[in-house]
C-alpha cells in the first residue's frame, strides 16, 4: 500500500532516443493506474523505472514519500508481473512463488502459509509441485500472479500480463485482476497497449505517446472528454469517426460545415469554445463517436445522407460502415433496423456529443482545463 | 528424407552410406589398432603381415594375452601420470568453469562499458597458437619458483577459459533477460540471480563445455613435456606413456604403450557417457545459439 509520485521523469537511452518526456503526475494509495498508449510510447519504461529495473536519466521518483531514484529494485517493496511470466523454469510453482519470501529469510511455515494463500486465492493448489513447462499459459500468468501476491508488496506492476492469453482468458482475467485488486486493496500499475483492457480495468488511465503523457483521467472521462484527437481516437472501439470540417459562425449560430452536412452547435458549446478563446477558427476536425449517430432510412434528397458499404453484425448491436460524400464513417445502430448494404440512410449527429479538434495541433476545442 | 527412386537413388543412398562407413572407419581405425596391438605379445607384434586380431605365430590360433595390461598397471610411472592427469585435468575443469560462469554471466547479462572490446579479446586469445606462449611461460614458471602441476593447471586454462568464457557467454545471452528482471524485483542480490537462477539453466552448457575442456587438458602433451622437465613425478599420463622405456636398450615397448593409450581413454569414454544427454542437449544450444 503506498502512493507514487513521479515528478519530470526524463529517459534517454545511450543511444540517444528519448522514450519519456517530462512526465508527471501523482497515484494515490489504493489506485489501479493503467499506463496505455500504443508501442513504442514509452509506457513500458515508465513502469520499468517504478521497479528500478531502468534508470531514470532525470526526475525523481517518489514511493511513500521518499525519494527512490537509487534505490535498487530489491529494496523497493515493488513485486513486477512480466508479459512473458518470467517464471524460473526450473524451480516448482511452490519454489517460484516462494522464491521472493526465501530470500527475505521469512521462517518456513510462514513461506508455506502465504504461498498456500496465494494458491487459494488463484486455484493453483492442486499444481505447486508441477514445473513451469507442465502448465497451459493461463495458469503460468496466475503462477506469476501468484508469486507477486506472496510478497504482498506496496506497489503491484504488471507490464502487458494479459497478452499471451486467447481473447476469452483475457475477459475473464480482467475481471479477476479488478476483484483481486479490490481484494488486496493495493496499489496497482497496470502497463497494456489494449485500450479495452485500460478502460474495464483502470481507475484512472494515464494516456502515453511518443514518450509524452496526453491525458490522466477516470475511464468516463476520457472517452467523454478527451483532451486531443488522439486520444479521442485511441480510446473506444471502434473508433470515433473524424471528418474534415470548417466552422462558420453567422449572427451566434455557430455550425460545423463538412462535405455533405452540418450540424449546429448548441449555445453552451459556443459558449465553451468562446471561453476557450477557439471561436476564431476556421478549420476543425469534427469528432464523433459511432453510438452518438442516429441512422434512419433516407426518403430522399437531403442533407447527412450516406451509402451502407458494409454492415457488421454482432449480435446486440450493428456496425454501419458508411460512405459520407467520400468520409468513411461508423455507426452503431440496433439490428432490428435491419438496414442492408447500398441502402441509403439519413444520418443525424448528436450534436451534444459532438467532438472538435484543432487541425493543427489536435487540440480538442471543447476541453477544459480543470 | 525422401526415398529416390531409380539408378541415380541407389548410388545416391549407396554414397551416403559409404561415405559413413568411411568416416567410421577413420575415425575408430586407430583405436582398434591400439587395442588389438595391446592385445599381442612382442613376437605376435612383429608378425609379417600383420594380424588384424592377435594370433598365435604358429598355429594362426586367436590367442590374445593380458600381459601389457598388467604391465602398464604395475608401472609405478603410469600409474602416477595417471593421478596427476586426473588432478591437473580435474582442477582445470573446475577452475575454467567457475571462472568461466562468472564471466560469461557479466559478459552476457550485464551491461558496462568496454564489455565488447573483452569479448574480442577472449575470442582472439582462443586463436593463440600455443607454441608462441610456451618458452615465455617456462620462463615466467621458473621465475615464480611454481611446481610442475600448478604451472600446468595455469597453462591449461590459457587455452580453456576463453573457450568455456565464449561457449557460455552465448548461453547466458539467450537466457531471457525478464527472468533474471524478475529475480532482482523478487529480492535477489546479482550474485544470488546468477548462482540461483541462471546457473542451473546453464547446466548442459557447463556440462559440455566442462567435458570439452577436461579432454583437452587430459591430451595435452606439449606444455606436460616442457613444464615437467624440471619435475619427473609430476608428469601427466601423455608424457609418462612417451617416455616408457623397453627391458632392454633401444626396445620400444609397443604393446605396452598400445595398453596405457586405451586405457587412458576409458575415463573420457566413461564421462561422455554419464553425461550423454545432458551433452546432447547442450552442444547444439552452445553452437548454434553462438
Amino acid at each position: 500500500m503506498a502512493s507514487l509520485n513521479l515528478v519530470d521523469i526524463n529517459k534517454v537511452f545511450p543511444n540517444g532516443f528519448v522514450a519519456v518526456k517530462d512526465v508527471n503526475f501523482q497515484i494515490e494509495d489504493k489506485e489501479f493506474i493503467v499506463l496505455v498508449g500504443p508501442s513504442g510510447c514509452g509506457k513500458s519504461t515508465v513502469l520499468r523505472m517504478i521497479a528500478g529495473l531502468e534508470e531514470i536519466t532525470s526526475g525523481e521518483l517518489y514511493i511513500d514519500d521518499e525519494l527512490v531514484n537509487d534505490v535498487s529494485p530489491k529494496d523497493r517493496d515493488i513485486a513486477m508481473v512480466f508479459q512473458n511470466y518470467a517464471l524460473y523454469p526450473h524451480m516448482s510453482i511452490f519454489d517460484n512463488m516462494a522464491y521472493g519470501l526465501k530470500l527475505r529469510k521469512m521462517p518456513k511455515e510462514e513461506i508455506k502459509k502465504s504461498v498456500e494463500n496465494a494458491a487459494s486465492i488463484l486455484g493453483l493448489q492442486d499444481l505447486l509441485d508441477r514445473k513451469p513447462k507442465q502448465l497451459s499459459g493461463g495458469q503460468r500468468q496466475r503462477v506469476a500472479l501468484g508469486r507477486a501476491i506472496v510478497r504482498d508488496p506496496k506497489v503491484f506492476l504488471m507490464d502487458e500480463p494479459l497478452s499471451n492469453l486467447d481473447a476469452k482468458l483475457r475477459v475473464q482475467t480482467r475481471a479477476e485482476l479488478s476483484k483481486l485488486h479490490l481484494r488486496l486493496a493495493t496499489t496497482f500499475i497496470y502497463v497494456t497497449h489494449d485500450q479495452t483492457e485500460a478502460m474495464t480495468m483502470g481507475t484512472r488511465i494515464v494516456v502515453l505517446k511518443d514518450g509524452l503523457v496526453q491525458q490522466i483521467a477516470d475511464p468516463t472521462t476520457l472517452y467523454k472528454d478527451p483532451i486531443n484527437q488522439f486520444v479521442a481516437g485511441f480510446i473506444g472501439s471502434p473508433q470515433m469517426n473524424f471528418i474534415e470540417a470548417g466552422l462558420s459562425d453567422s449572427n451566434g449560430k455557430v455550425s460545423v460545415d463538412f462535405k455533405g452536412g452540418r450540424v449546429e452547435l448548441k449555445p453552451e458549446m459556443v459558449t465553451s469554445l468562446k471561453n476557450n478563446d477557439r471561436l476564431g477558427e476556421k478549420d476543425v476536425i469534427l469528432g464523433i463517436r459511432p453510438e452518438h449517430l442516429d441512422v434512419t432510412r433516407a426518403d430522399g434528397e437531403e442533407d447527412n445522407v450516406a451509402t451502407v458499404e458494409v454492415t457488421e453484425l454482432l449480435g446486440s448491436e450493428t456496425y454501419l460502415f458508411l460512405d459520407l460524400n467520400g468520409n468513411t464513417i461508423i455507426a452503431r445502430v440496433d439490428p432490428t433496423l435491419n438496414i442492408q448494404v447500398h441502402d441509403r440512410v439519413k444520418v443525424l449527429f448528436q450534436v451534444e456529443n459532438v467532438h472538435l479538434f484543432d487541425r493543427e495541433t489536435e487540440a480538442a476545442l471543447f476541453y477544459e482545463a480543470k | 528424407m525422401k526415398k529416390s527412386s531409380g539408378t541415380f537413388g541407389v548410388l545416391k543412398r549407396f554414397g551416403f552410406n559409404f561415405m559413413i562407413i568411411f568416416i567410421l572407419v577413420y575415425l575408430l581405425f586407430p583405436f582398434y589398432w591400439a587395442v588389438n596391438s595391446s592385445l599381442k605379445t612382442e613376437s605376435q607384434l612383429f608378425m609379417a603381415p600383420a594380424t588384424a586380431i592377435p594370433r598365435d605365430p604358429a598355429t594362426l590360433e586367436f590367442s590374445p594375452t593380458m600381459q601389457n595390461y598388467s604391465a602398464v598397471l604395475r608401472d609405478g610411472q603410469f600409474l602416477r601420470g595417471l593421478a596427476n592427469s586426473s588432478i591437473v585435468a580435474t582442477s582445470t575443469t573446475v577452475l575454467a568453469l567457475i571462472a568461466g560462469s562468472f564471466a560469461a554471466f557479466a559478459l552476457g547479462k550485464l551491461r558496462f562499458r568496454g564489455r565488447r572490446p573483452a569479448l574480442y579479446l577472449i575470442l582472439a586469445m582462443t586463436m593463440f597458437p600455443q607454441v608462441t606462449v610456451l618458452t615465455g611461460l617456462y620462463a615466467v614458471i621458473t621465475a615464480l619458483g611454481l611446481s610442475a602441476r600448478v604451472s600446468m593447471i595455469f597453462a591449461y586454462m590459457i587455452f580453456t577459459l576463453p573457450f568455456t568464457t565464449w561457449v557460455l557467454t552465448s548461453f547466458f545471452k539467450e537466457l531471457p533477460d525478464a527472468l533474471m528482471e524478475s529475480a532482482q524485483v523478487d529480492g535477489a542480490t546479482t550474485f544470488q540471480t546468477f548462482k540461483s537462477i541462471l546457473l542451473p539453466l546453464t547446466a548442459p552448457a557447463l556440462v559440455t563445455t566442462g567435458l570439452l575442456a577436461f579432454i583437452a587438458a587430459w591430451n595435452e602433451y606439449l606444455f606436460a613435456l616442457t613444464f615437467t622437465s624440471i619435475d619427473p613425478t609430476a608428469r601427466t599420463v601423455p608424457v609418462a606413456i612417451a617416455y616408457f622405456a623397453g627391458a632392454v636398450a633401444r626396445q620400444e615397448p609397443f604393446g605396452e604403450i598400445m595398453a596405457a593409450a586405451s586405457l587412458v581413454t576409458v575415463p573420457l569414454v566413461v564421462l561422455v557417457l554419464i553425461f550423454q544427454r545432458r551433452i546432447v542437449t547442450g552442444l547444439p544450444a552452445g553452437a548454434v545459439k553462438g
